[in-house]
């Protein structure tokens, strides 16, 4: 037989089908996560944490390998914790995961913000079923908490933890009784606020809109006014109300106040590096503050005389009224390519062990009623009775529970900009917002006609 | 049959047989392993940017969240756009008066230290690298860098004009200074324009400048009337690019202002809106608030818009462009 002839052109084909090929079998071939979990005869979990942070990074491993070594070598779970970074509620990268084939089995956020627009639109998926095997119950959490994971009438995740602000007040400025209305606030902050011969503030009273871009203070304060962004309980936007209005009136009034909102911006903003907080330098009399702060201040060994109280209300709204800023969560996505393992891993980060490993270190507030009370919480976090003293009044206030919340979210700040810079008045404002979210309302309902309220 | 290939003149070069059946042979043989070759290339391109491209074309006109199957709504994202959409129109207000302010003011920067690096000067290599090394910074990084500068609460920029007795400025805290912040900040990307001048400056003929200067031109003159005509197709095509890098910044107002920083904030638009740019409105529309259609038909609108810039560039460039 002619042994074949070997030309240039045969050599150029051959290779060309050779490179196209081994590539496209190698994809073919790689091992997959499952594979690998495959191999290991245990089903492998991906599971992704923004807490990149020393100590929550630290936390939420040492949990994961805890689960790993008991519960999941018990059932053959094994979980792999991915810390994937977020800066505040830009949660891009896990949004644009979960359509993916190769969606996470479980997320975790730190904020409650996506949550309700991930759940509108399909990304996570109910655990009504999961929730039910586990024995979750309502008595177990506090109602804010509850409502916070409960919504569309499905249960959609469990917390870990969730915030609130209470009311601080510096002692060196203030020495007597902190206020406990409005008005009270108001004369109070009046007598503390200080101004240079140039105008220039040199000590605040208070300064509303401290934090956050003004939207978080912005549900907080509504709330004390007795205004509502978002009524949970009939799953309706209520944004141009008289009481919304007073609330913003009442932000100009601040703005007066303060010299203008450029003066308190640049008062703010003047504070030295060094301080992650105004609070903190000691120049201002009233703020409000988070239940992680306390740490903070020992952390940082500042001499900062302060007090924690109730947040002031107006007439009529009682007092321990407090809005919840957000929480962390673990959630279900819909692709999950383990649902059933998923969920019994998210029991056991929300379980009253793991939630005490985590709230304890960093000064945070339990969910459930059990775990709050406990006594190594309240012996080791004294300081956050006024938390717990709220929490047992129950007048929390839910965050909003509308698919339409990134909107909100977007719109929202620049309504308190455009208030306090005196660039529209409160009630054009809240009319062009109102409209606003309502065609977005009506745009989702006609896409999503199975989604409850608005 | 032959074909007689010709110069431009049309003097006769030489006699080529056209498309004969040797040619035709080689060239049907070589084709397969030549596609197979670039398949890679071909398959990249076609699943990473044709198939987007195609399928934005067909989103835009679609409501689309990513997870469920797109509902078909005609023009209506573009109708929302133009009708209802106050933010669309100041990003695309603000975005118009980043690139007007900016483009000019990076050229003309660029183009004052392309003259300055074009002397013999002691050191030269090292001015030059130094210009171009902040090209090669990834720009998050520049944008986390200069909101530390910039920062009130103790900025290295603000210390400086304390220290010699000027007020601080709120740059990135105040709607006033916002966008000349942005602007400024610009300037520090100028690098690959520098280059670019650089390069272009090599080529202007000495012998230009030597009559110029038997003509009595001085500096300013040999700028204006020697240099500036020689490197009108370099200005044009830095133009042409900073017009279309201008238009689509992201990475700078969205690291500085925001990005959903805090705890209830989406937006990434500063104060009163006031940096809110095209690029970033279209991210939030789409990754924060899931409405992947409209974003497709913002993208489309900002397309048109630069290939209407670019064309138009292009069309008026033969009034100031000189070719040799």
């Amino acid at each position: 037989m002619k042994p074949a002839q070997f030309d240039r052109r045969k050599f150029l084909r051959g290779a060309a089908v050779a490179g196209a090929t081994i590539p496209a079998l190698g994809a073919t071939l790689a091992p997959t996560p499952s594979r690998r979990a495959a191999a290991a005869d245990a089903v492998s979990l991906e599971f992704w944490t923004p807490a990149d942070d020393p100590v929550g990074s630290k936390i939420i491993t040492k949990l994961a390998d805890d689960f790993n070594n008991t519960i999941g070598k018990e059932k053959g779970i094994q979980v792999n914790t991915r810390i994937k970074p977020v800066t505040g509620n830009n949660y891009v990268q896990y949004t644009t995961a979960m359509t993916s084939s190769g969606s996470p089995d479980v997320v975790m956020t730190y904020v409650y913000d996506p949550v309700v627009a991930w759940a509108a639109n399909g990304f996570i998926q109910p655990m009504d079923q999961y929730a039910k095997a586990a024995g979750i119950k309502e008595e177990d959490f506090f109602p804010i908490t509850w409502d916070m994971i409960n919504f569309a009438g499905h249960t959609w995740g469990l917390l870990q933890e969730f915030d609130f602000n209470q009311f601080w007040w510096n002692k060196s400025i203030h020495s007597g009784e902190p206020p406990k209305t409005i008005d009270e606030l108001d004369q109070m902050a009046k007598e503390y606020t200080k101004f240079d011969s140039d105008g220039n503030l040199t000590q605040a009273g208070f300064i509303p809109w401290l934090h956050w871009n003004g939207s978080v203070t912005g549900w907080e304060w509504a709330s004390m006014w007795g205004g509502r962004w978002y009524d949970a309980d009939n799953r309706k936007w209520t944004i141009n109300t008289p009481e919304n209005q007073k609330f913003l009136e009442w932000f100009v009034k601040y703005a007066d106040m303060l010299g203008g909102r450029d003066k308190s911006d640049a008062f703010e903003a003047a504070i030295p590096k060094t301080y992650g907080d105004i609070f903190q330098t000691g120049v201002i009399a009233f703020a409000q503050e988070g239940e992680y702060i306390p740490p903070m201040l020992k952390a940082e060994e500042l001499t900062l005389s302060y007090g924690i109280t109730q947040t002031p209300t107006a007439q009529g709204v009682p007092a321990g009224t407090a809005y919840t800023t957000g929480g962390n969560l673990f959630l279900l996505p819909t692709k999950a390519p383990h649902p059933q393992e998923a969920a019994i891993f998210i029991q056991y980060m929300g379980s009253g062990k793991a939630v005490l490993d985590w709230c304890i270190p960093n000064s945070n507030i339990p969910p459930t009623k059990a775990a709050a009370n406990d006594p190594s919480f309240t012996q080791q976090l004294p300081e956050l009775k006024p938390w717990l003293d709220t929490l047992e009044a129950n007048h929390m206030v839910p965050p909003s529970q509308s698919p339409q919340l990134p909107i909100f979210d977007q719109e929202f700040p620049n309504l308190i900009d455009e208030v306090t810079y005196k660039k529209a008045t409160p009630a054009d404002a809240l009319t062009s917002l109102d409209a606003k979210i309502a065609d977005a309302v009506k745009r989702f309902q006609a896409n999503h006609p199975d989604w409850q309220g608005e | 049959m032959a074909t007689r290939i010709a110069d431009s003149g049309g003097i006769p070069l030489v006699d080529q047989p056209f498309r004969s059946n040797r040619w035709r042979r080689l060239r049907r043989g070589d084709l397969i392993p030549g596609l197979l070759f670039i398949s890679p290339w071909i398959v990249g391109f076609a699943w990473f940017q044709l198939y987007p491209i195609i399928a934005s074309i067909r989103y835009s006109f679609t409501d689309y969240n990513m997870m469920q199957p797109p509902i078909w709504l005609g023009f209506a994202n573009y109708t929302r756009l133009f009708t209802e959409d106050d933010l669309f129109r100041k990003a695309l207000a603000n975005t118009a008066i980043y690139a007007l302010f900016s483009v000019p003011l990076d050229l003309f920067v660029a183009f004052c230290f392309a003259l300055l690096l074009n002397l013999r000067i002691p050191g030269r290599p090292i001015f030059r690298t130094a210009f171009y090394f902040p090209a090669v910074i990834p720009s998050v990084a520049t944008a986390i860098l200069w909101s530390m500068l910039l920062n009130t609460k103790g900025g290295l920029v603000n210390v400086a004009l304390k220290a010699v007795g000027l007020p601080v400025i709120p740059w990135l805290t105040s709607p006033t200074w916002t966008m000349p912040s942005l602007i400024l900040l610009s300037v520090w990307g100028i690098g690959p324009i520098v280059v670019i001048f650089l390069a272009g400056l090599q080529d202007v003929p000495r012998e230009l400048y030597e009559a110029a200067k038997l003509d009595g031109a001085g500096p300013f003159r040999l700028v204006r009337d020697v240099t500036i005509p020689m490197l009108s197709p370099v200005i044009l095509f830095n133009l042409v690019i900073g017009i279309i890098a201008a238009l689509q910044v992201f990475a700078q107002p969205f690291v500085i202002f925001g990005g959903g920083q805090g705890g209830g904030g989406g937006a990434a638009g500063g104060p009163l809106n006031s940096v809110l740019m095209y690029s970033v409105q279209l991210y939030t529309v789409a990754f924060q608030q899931f409405q992947m259609g409209y974003a497709a038909a913002m993208a489309w609108i900002l397309f048109a818009i630069i290939f209407s810039l670019s064309l138009l560039s292009i069309r008026f460039s033969n009034r100031f462009v000189h070719y040799e």
